[in-house]
């Protein structure tokens, strides 16, 4: 399967984006998905710009509500394979109404989360993810709340699939992303992608990868330090 | 004989809405059209919930103030009607008559309204067994309830005295729809496949009929999300649509925007209410058309349609889906309180003559482009699954990649701008007169019943304020007087026929939350 477009892509110079664009084929490829009945939604931003670079049926939507459009397209045609694509200022800030009541229902969509910590695309202000303490344009003194996490929001939310990866790390990411198409319900994917220009040493990826996922939700819920697939029920 | 107006008034929960329905259908029974207008605060038990039932012979039934009967369930909703009367006057109060009593005898206090239609049965001078057989077709499933509304009717109609024998009208099979009803007959008519709802008054019955029938219904977190999914389910395949009030359609205007760009196709039905904000909930407006028309950062083509009665409510929310699809654009269909919540009658042919059409029989889906350019400006449409199919938010190329080259957003803006240039019609002509007076949407039955007694007049009724209809335009531009009609404090309507005509047109406006009544508009336009 040839999920390849002849589009420029503009992503910066060792983005994290290529490692989150290429697992997304594997997995595209691993579950046999033709690009036809591929639907992935995208939100705005750097790494929803990839509506230009992944051969799929695809919509670039608007900022924080690819989770409804998605959640339309599935309840219209349940026989294509549909992904919400968006950062997390698309995902946690903007529409995390979206996110929260898609869990509760245990919608049969895929919510993939290239979470940045910030704001990229408009220079680099601080979301509702962004660590405490960290310096944005938009908090010079250092951000003063504690940020919002997409896995707790969607465990308690009643998602039936819950995961986090890191982008660079093609291989895991990967087949958590094939996991989480293949899946039947709700399932949020995580990949934390540091920016290279923004947030480059904010997070290192330290912690746990989960042998198998957790049982108990409060064994996962803000802890920002485990990684692979955290919740599947 | 002249129209005869008849008011229920009770606490909210006591039925006085059920009470008015099977009241006007009753009447049709006997050959009379009727309207039922209701009236009610934002609150589930107690204050005043009122309807008025007007009747007359004759087709068109406008609204009216003052009242020839009225029923009232309580002492305070009585004392808050009994100065609305005409000449000839009657106003009775339940409790005093003893009605809640019977229905306490007959063990269920909630009957007491059906004891009182029967009682104004007698005293109108008409034979029990059209309401009797109104009754037993409402309750058909239900015996036990049934039975004691048969009853209750009969021993409401037992108290009053009265001796008048009167006639009945002379229409047959005379139908009964709200607004909102006649509109769902059309959505179901159009194959609506996908309807996404955040209840609101005064579109919640919509919700309620569609959530029984074949459509896909979602029920979203909020507006916004509602239309998003709507626009998805269109991108997907499905005839889709929303239905919400201003104050929701707030909310979805992001989303229309993007129904632009992207060129799915969607049904907006917006059921105006009074605001600003949150304003008069449970009233009525005429106020949203500047909103509708303009909604939305940058320029799209959209259709704005306004059913004027139950007859446009089936036809345009069947050609909505229609134009939608034909024009991959969206729709907005502008209802109103006072159309969507009263009841109107028709002789049948209100509910016939439309159609459904498909204009998606695309099938090369090889190399497929979303956007191509073509002679008309409409790009065939596939769905994903029958090919790869790109929509797109963002000024895009043909394959649907986003795009920021002059050249191709010049064409792009070309093609999606001139798509709605062989769109025709958009009113329609009553009466013959020097002096014309323009309605849209819902003042339409208003003024044919003002027809009915003033000649010399000729009535435009616009049924799509945009694209403003070029007929109209010409037709406006060369008559001596033009007097517009409408229910916003501005006149917005009026306003656009200015823009249009360069003309100065007058303005008859009423921007209280109520319908205009027959008198008032008398009043106003024979000044």
């Amino acid at each position: 399967m040839n999920y390849d477009t002849n589009q420029e892509i503009t992503w910066c110079p060792g983005c994290a984006g290529y490692g989150f664009l290429t697992a997304l084929k594997n997995a595209l490829t691993k579950a046999n998905v033709e690009p036809k009945d591929a639907v992935v939604v995208y939100d705005i931003g750097c790494s929803a710009n990839a509506i230009n670079f992944l051969n799929t049926s695809g919509v670039a939507s608007l900022h924080g509500r690819s989770i409804p459009f998605a959640v339309g397209v599935k309840m219209a045609n349940p026989n294509l394979t549909v992904i919400a694509q968006g950062g997390e200022g698309g995902i946690v800030t903007e529409g995390a109404n979206h996110l929260i009541h898609a869990a509760q229902r245990n919608d049969d969509i895929t919510v993939i989360i290239n979470n940045n910590f910030v704001f990229a695309l408009t220079t680099g202000q601080a979301s509702s993810a962004t660590p405490k303490g960290f310096k944005t344009r938009s908090t010079p003194e250092g951000n003063p709340h504690e940020p919002l996490s997409a896995v707790d929001l969607a465990l308690v939310s009643g998602a039936s699939f819950v995961a986090r990866t890191f982008a660079f790390d093609i291989e895991k990411t990967s087949e958590i992303i094939y996991q989480a198409i293949t899946h039947k319900g709700f399932s949020l994917v995580e990949i934390i992608q540091p920016c290279v220009v923004w947030t480059k040493d904010l997070v290192k990826q330290e912690g746990v990868w989960m042998k198998k996922p957790l049982e108990i939700k409060l064994d996962i819920i803000g802890k920002s330090n485990l990684w692979g697939v955290l919740f599947k029920s | 004989m002249k129209n005869f107006a008849i008011k229920l008034s009770g606490p909210a929960g006591a039925g006085m809405m059920q009470a008015g329905e099977t009241l006007s259908k009753a009447l049709n029974r006997l050959g009379f059209y009727t309207l039922m207008y209701p009236e009610y605060p934002s609150r589930i038990r107690g204050g005043d919930n009122h309807v008025l039932v007007v009747f007359s012979e004759e087709k068109h039934v406008a609204p009216v103030e003052k009242i020839d009967l009225l029923l009232a369930f309580g002492k305070e909703n009585y004392r808050n009607h009994k100065n609305e009367g005409n000449e000839g006057f009657q106003g009775y109060e339940g409790e005093e008559l003893g009605l809640m009593k019977i229905a306490k005898e007959l063990g269920n206090p909630l009957v007491a309204n059906t004891a009182g239609l029967g009682l104004i049965f007698k005293i109108l001078g008409f034979e029990l067994k059209a309401l009797e057989e109104q009754i037993e077709e409402e309750f058909k499933e239900k015996e036990a309830v049934k039975k004691i509304n048969v009853d209750a009717a009969g021993k409401g109609y037992e108290i009053s005295k009265s001796k008048s024998k009167s006639k009945s009208g002379n229409g047959k099979n005379i139908l009964n729809y709200s607004g909102n009803e006649a509109l769902v007959e059309g959505i179901l008519k159009a194959k609506c496949g996908f309807a996404a709802i955040y209840p609101m008054t005064p579109i919640n019955s919509i919700l309620t009929m569609l959530s029984k029938s074949r459509v896909q219904v979602f029920r979203p977190e909020d507006e916004i999300a509602g239309m998003m999914a709507a626009l998805g389910a269109s991108y997907a395949g499905k005839r889709a649509m929303i239905a919400t009030s201003g104050g929701g359609f707030s909310l979805m205007v992001e989303g229309l925007g993007m129904a632009g760009m992207a060129e799915i196709p969607i049904v907006c039905v917006v059921g105006q209410r009074t605001g600003p904000s949150t304003g008069m909930a449970t009233y009525s407006s005429q106020a949203d058309l500047n909103f509708v028309i303009n909604a939305g950062q940058g320029e799209f083509p959209r259709i704005v349609l306004a059913p004027g009665d139950i007859g446009e409510c089936f036809r345009l929310g069947a050609e909505a889906f229609n134009l939608a699809e034909c024009y991959q654009v969206p729709v907005i269909l502008l209802t109103d309180k006072y159309l969507a919540e009263s009841r109107f009658s028709g002789n049948g042919e209100e509910l016939k003559g439309s159609e459904y059409k498909n204009y998606n029989d695309y099938k090369i889906y090889k190399n497929y482009k979303r956007y191509q350019f073509t002679e008309d400006g409409i790009s065939p449409m596939a769905f994903p699954g029958q090919a790869i199919v790109r929509a797109n938010s963002y000024e895009h190329d043909e394959e649907g990649f986003s795009c920021d080259d002059k050249t191709n957003r010049e064409k792009m803006m070309d093609r999606r701008m001139n798509k709605l240039s062989d769109l025709n019609g958009g009113f329609e002509i009553f009466g013959k007169g020097k002096t014309v007076l323009v309605g849209w949407g819902s003042t339409k039955e208003i003024i044919l019943d003002f027809l009915k007694d003033n000649f010399g007049f000729n009535f435009l009724h616009i049924w799509r304020p945009w694209p403003f209809p070029q007929g109209a335009i010409d037709i406006l531009r060369n008559v001596e007087r033009v007097i517009v009609i409408e229910g916003n404090y501005s006149g917005q309507l009026a306003d656009l026929i200015e823009r249009f005509t360069f003309r100065k047109v007058e303005r008859v406006l009423k921007d209280d939350g109520r319908p205009f009544y027959k008198q008032e508009l008398e009043d106003k336009l024979l000044k």
